[in-house]
């Protein structure tokens, strides 16, 4: 349970949630329904609290571990449908130990960074936790991954401990680099660490430093050291001949610890106990060992060293009885016993307790599920797997330069990742056109219309109430939106009736078939070209699709002056461009708007006014034009019929 | 690398929690707070009648951009329209009125200025108008009010670009006093629009407390298509969630405890004519009495997959299903008395009494809370 510290919000408090997981919190008091005064001495005190939890995998030391675990992921799921379900194997041992090494550079960044600066307790608490993570992996790597034909599991075991393990190896360094080995401390420490770990040739080199190297003792116990089998996958050798042979070593180790070889030496005699397998020597050098999973293998290697996994558990349940029973097990234990369980599910429950964040379980059941594939009684894996990755992708994408990544994974979770891209897509903040673009391009290449066409409407309407009439237009035929590009069509308009020119005229000029969207922008695209014919003198084709516009309708009403007065330079020209058919068109036109504006008369809005009267000065110009253009094309058209 | 010893032993683990405040500079009491779709803009509303709106800006910090009296009463709830409209809020009041506003921002010389303008007024309703919310995008412009009274009120702007403009559209009466109404946040073809319904009529022998209306394309008309009879007490908020996928529609519900209904549509035989509404299948996902008293209100966050309860005991409480579809409490936040905290500033020392409390002023502070042994993921899968 989490607190806030403060008084006013005691009683009782709201919390509404923002986002995907952030929460503002008030406090809130009952009210009286019928709004009675409340006798309320909180003024000036009430405080809003924005809530959010802060996630490890926000951290510095997260985030190359986010970026390079996001390759993977996609690879392997690209990988998995590519393969033949035969080369599955190799493809998920890869991928795992991608996810391992990526685990180690943290860890070795972290190291580097202790040095330096930053926060002691948080790089610790991040170091610990990636141990953990690649400890746990590890053993899932050879538990359930990359399982060897014929079950043998020891000797990967055995790769495994010593690799975390490596006191012994610092041990023996510290001691060989002194003056005189034999007599440090911890030589004899080392030596048995050594044999506990199936490290014989470095038992072998520190023995041989000994000053009684030449004794009897030592070189017996340095023959047992060198003599001992380790089963090899690939050797050649059966199991039941490695057996035979390691049972026979076994026996000569015990023959001579019991005709008194190493009497003279209890060190010695407690290195051959151990190589006989002896129990109670084995565990009494526990402190060697620190965890009841070293006791495990080491015990294994001198007992039973063709242990196959489904004999681990009871192994391991002995190995826990000697380190204090399950009492003194800390979660990470229990993972690494689901493990050797083979329970899946319990494993991942328990690495939920052990890691605070989402990034490995995510991870790692992916992995599996892959893994097991359609073999698996697992039934519950492939819903797991999206239920996990789904919240490894809520926490990306609430912040503010991981959502990317979230939305590729996204890409890989069936319809329920389709979903939630939409949405999160949808509720990006629109902090600039670059962020909007980047969210239309990445919406448009997973065929999301409504998000592209949804982004281009507010984008549209951002442009509209900043006065960016050009920008809104363009934004608009994006959205497909033919209300609003309407709507802005006529405010272009009408803003060139009060101003007399375009704004924005290059964005209107590229418009293209979009214009078609609405009739308005129709009207506007081609009152462009209009203007773009006339200025190139073509006055011919301008006064064609002048007159068609005005019959056609699509102008709007308080368009016409303009198109009439537009008509007035081109029926004074010297040849004539408007036809006698044309004249007659424009002629409608005048008379429509003439009772049009006597009707409205002294309804008309202060802007219209301005229009009627600069109008009504052209208007006696514009009937002498039009009566005298009609008069010449009627004759020069009536000549050239002749 | 560590050595092995030191990394198994310890196992705390560090889970921060930030919470950073700020002053809410209404006078009264805050009654509402919205989000707007992208969360960086809020709205609170307060007793005081008058409405805040509050911008995030580029230090992460809330500012107050916009101040003003909206009513002649306790503004009971704030609620914002999809930013493809514009930059539109809607408030309601226990003047008897909802009112319509839209954000207007002017660029003088000093910077860029935000006022926010009545568009339109809805006086039809005779009592406190209890609730407001705007229905999906997809649906127009519509607004849905709800009133002591008992009567739902639809309106819509039949031009979008034109706000000055509502027409009321529907009535519905639900003949209970209403507290909260919520539009399902994702009609398709498939499933038609829903509003939900909630009731705080203290009489659990009036029946249940939570209506759901359905709108059929075909005779246009809402028509009251469920009656949830097992949520008897009175209903003090309820929400649908976000649908991301689901085959069924959920809806949290704020009552004498927190309660997720699952609703889902089942399609009525077609060969029946008037079969143009769907039967619901009801079916309760979780009933909680984690809050132990009662439970003020419920919200969803943006992927319809947390739900946040907030309770008499002075808790909010986080809830998510797993991926059998269960759901459990994930997080629990609560509002603490510090004992004896004396103030930065104060004369005179030592006549703090355990329980009594001064603030600082501060404006801004994080707390940065204990480890705890369970983080925020507690093991329920």
């Amino acid at each position: 349970m989490e607190s806030i510290q403060d008084p006013v919000i005691t009683n009782r408090m709201h919390g509404i949630i923002g986002g995907v997981s952030s929460l503002l919190v008030f406090p809130h008091k009952d009210h009286y329904k019928d709004d009675r005064e409340y006798p309320s001495a909180v003024e000036g005190k009430i405080k809003l609290y924005q809530v959010e939890s802060f996630s490890w995998l926000w951290s510095r030391q997260a985030r190359k571990l986010i970026n390079e675990a996001m390759g993977t992921f996609i690879s392997l799921q690209d990988a998995v449908k590519e393969v033949e379900p035969d080369d599955y194997k190799s493809v998920l041992v890869k991928k795992c130990r991608e996810y391992r090494s990526m685990i180690q550079a943290c860890v070795e960044d972290i190291t580097m960074c202790r040095e330096c600066e930053g926060d002691q307790e948080e790089l610790t608490a991040s170091g610990q936790l990636l141990y953990k993570m690649e400890l746990i992996l590890s053993l899932i790597e050879i538990l359930f991954i990359d399982k060897k034909p014929g079950g043998m599991i020891l000797g990967q075991l055995l790769m495994w401990i010593r690799s975390h393990f490596t006191q012994c190896i610092e041990k023996k360094n510290e001691v060989m680099e002194s003056d005189h080995p034999h007599q440090h401390s911890a030589y004899w420490e080392a030596v048995y660490g050594s044999v506990l770990q199936g490290r014989m040739e470095d038992a072998r080199h520190m023995l041989s430093n000994h000053p009684f190297a030449d004794t009897d003792p030592f070189l017996s116990i340095d023959e047992l050291l060198r003599k001992m089998p380790f089963y090899q996958v690939y050797g050649g050798v059966s199991v039941a001949e490695f057996t035979v042979r390691w049972q026979h070593w076994q026996s000569e180790c015990e023959r001579r610890l019991q005709e008194g070889h190493y009497s003279t030496c209890h060190q010695l005699q407690t290195v051959c106990k151990i190589l006989c397998g002896d129990q109670k020597t084995i565990n009494n050098l526990i402190d060697l060992m620190d965890t009841w999973y070293h006791l495990m293998v080491s015990t294994l290697l001198f007992t039973c060293p063709t242990v196959k996994l489904f004999r681990l558990h009871s192994a391991a349940q002995d190995a826990i009885a000697c380190v204090g029973g399950e009492q003194s097990t800390t979660p990470l234990d229990h993972v690494l016993l689901a493990a050797m369980e083979a329970d899946i599910l319990q494993v991942i429950k328990e690495c939920q307790q052990v890691l605070d964040n989402t990034w490995f379980t995510a991870h790692v059941t992916d992995l599996l599920c892959h893994t097991m594939g359609q073999t698996t009684d697992q039934k519950f894996l492939p819903e797991l797997r999206e239920s996990l990755l789904l919240d490894y992708v809520s926490v990306l994408v609430s912040h503010c330069s991981l959502w990317q990544i979230g939305i590729l994974y996204l890409d890989h979770l069936g319809p329920s990742g389709i979903a939630m891209s939409q949405t999160v897509l949808q509720r990006l903040p629109l902090t600039d056109d670059s962020r909007a673009h980047k969210i239309i391009q990445m919406a448009s290449d997973r065929n999301f219309d409504s998000v592209v066409v949804g982004v281009c409407r507010v984008m549209g309407r951002r442009a509209l109430s900043q006065g960016r009439l050009g920008s809104a237009i363009w934004w608009g035929v994006r959205s497909r939106d033919a209300a609003f590009t309407s709507h802005l069509a006529h405010q272009i308009l009408q803003k060139y009736v009060v101003e007399g020119r375009f704004e924005s005229s290059q964005l209107l000029d590229d418009l293209g078939p979009a214009m078609l969207l609405s009739d308005t922008l129709t009207f506007l695209g081609k009152y462009r070209e209009f203007h773009m014919m006339y200025q190139d003198g073509n006055f011919r084709d301008a006064a064609v699709l002048l007159v068609s516009l005005i019959s056609s309708k699509l102008a709007p009403e308080y368009f016409w002056p303009v198109l009439l007065l537009d008509a007035l330079p081109l029926l004074k020209s010297e040849e004539p461009v408007i036809s006698a058919e044309q004249t007659y068109e424009l002629m409608y036109c005048l008379h429509n708007l003439h009772n049009h504006a006597s009707k409205r008369g002294k309804q008309s809005s202060l802007e219209n006014e301005a229009t009627c009267s600069a109008f009504l000065e052209k208007e006696i110009d514009l009937r002498l034009a039009l009566s005298n253009n009609l008069a010449r094309a009627i004759i020069h058209e009536g000549s050239v019929d002749n | 690398c560590l050595p092995g010893s030191s990394c198994v032993l310890k196992e705390t683990l560090r889970v921060m929690f930030v919470a950073k405040s700020l002053p809410a500079e209404h006078k009264d009491l805050i009654h509402d707070v919205a989000f707007d779709f992208y969360g960086r803009r809020m709205a609170t509303c307060s007793s005081d009648q008058s409405v805040k709106i509050w911008d995030l800006n580029e230090d992460g910090e809330w500012v107050c951009t916009a101040s003003w009296k909206t009513h002649c009463g306790s503004v009971w709830k704030v609620t914002w329209a999809h930013p493809e409209f514009g930059q539109i809020i809607a408030t309601c009041s226990f003047d008897r009125t909802a009112a319509i506003w839209e954000e207007s921002v002017s660029d003088s010389g000093h910077g860029v200025h935000s006022t926010w303008i009545k568009r339109a007024g809805l006086v039809d309703s005779r009592t406190s108008v209890m609730d407001v919310k705007f229905a999906p995008k997809i649906q127009g412009l519509q607004l849905a009010t709800c009133s002591a009274g008992g009567v739902v009120r639809i309106y819509e702007a039949p031009d979008v670009m034109n706000l000055n403009q509502w027409s009321p559209q529907y009535e519905m009466n639900c003949k209970l006093q209403c507290s909260c109404i919520s539009w399902n946040p994702s009609p398709s073809r498939l499933h038609s629009p829903l509003i939900a319904v909630g009731s705080d009529d203290p009489n659990p022998s009036s029946g249940g407390k939570v209506f759901i209306y359905e709108f059929s394309a075909n005779t246009h008309k809402w028509t009251k298509v469920e009656t949830l009879v097992t949520v008897t007490e009175p209903v003090h908020d309820l929400a649908f969630a976000p649908n991301l996928g689901r085959s069924y529609h959920l809806l949290g519900i704020a009552t004498k405890d927190v309660r997720i209904i699952a609703l889902k549509p089942v399609r009525q035989d077609p060969t029946q004519n008037n079969g143009s509404t769907s039967s619901l299948e009801v079916r309760q996902a979780g009933q909680f009495d984690d809050h132990g008293s009662t439970v003020w209100r419920v919200c969803w966050n943006m992927t319809g997959t947390i739900l946040a309860s907030s309770g008499d005991d002075g808790c909010v409480r986080l809830w998510k299903a797993n991926y059998l579809d269960i759901w459990k409490c994930i997080s629990t936040l609560r509002g603490e008395t510090v004992e004896n905290v004396s103030e930065v500033g104060t004369t005179g020392g030592p006549s703090q009494q355990s329980g009594t409390m001064a603030i600082g002023q501060h404006t801004a502070r994080y707390f940065k809370l204990a480890p705890t042994a369970h983080p925020a993921h507690v093991p329920w899968h």
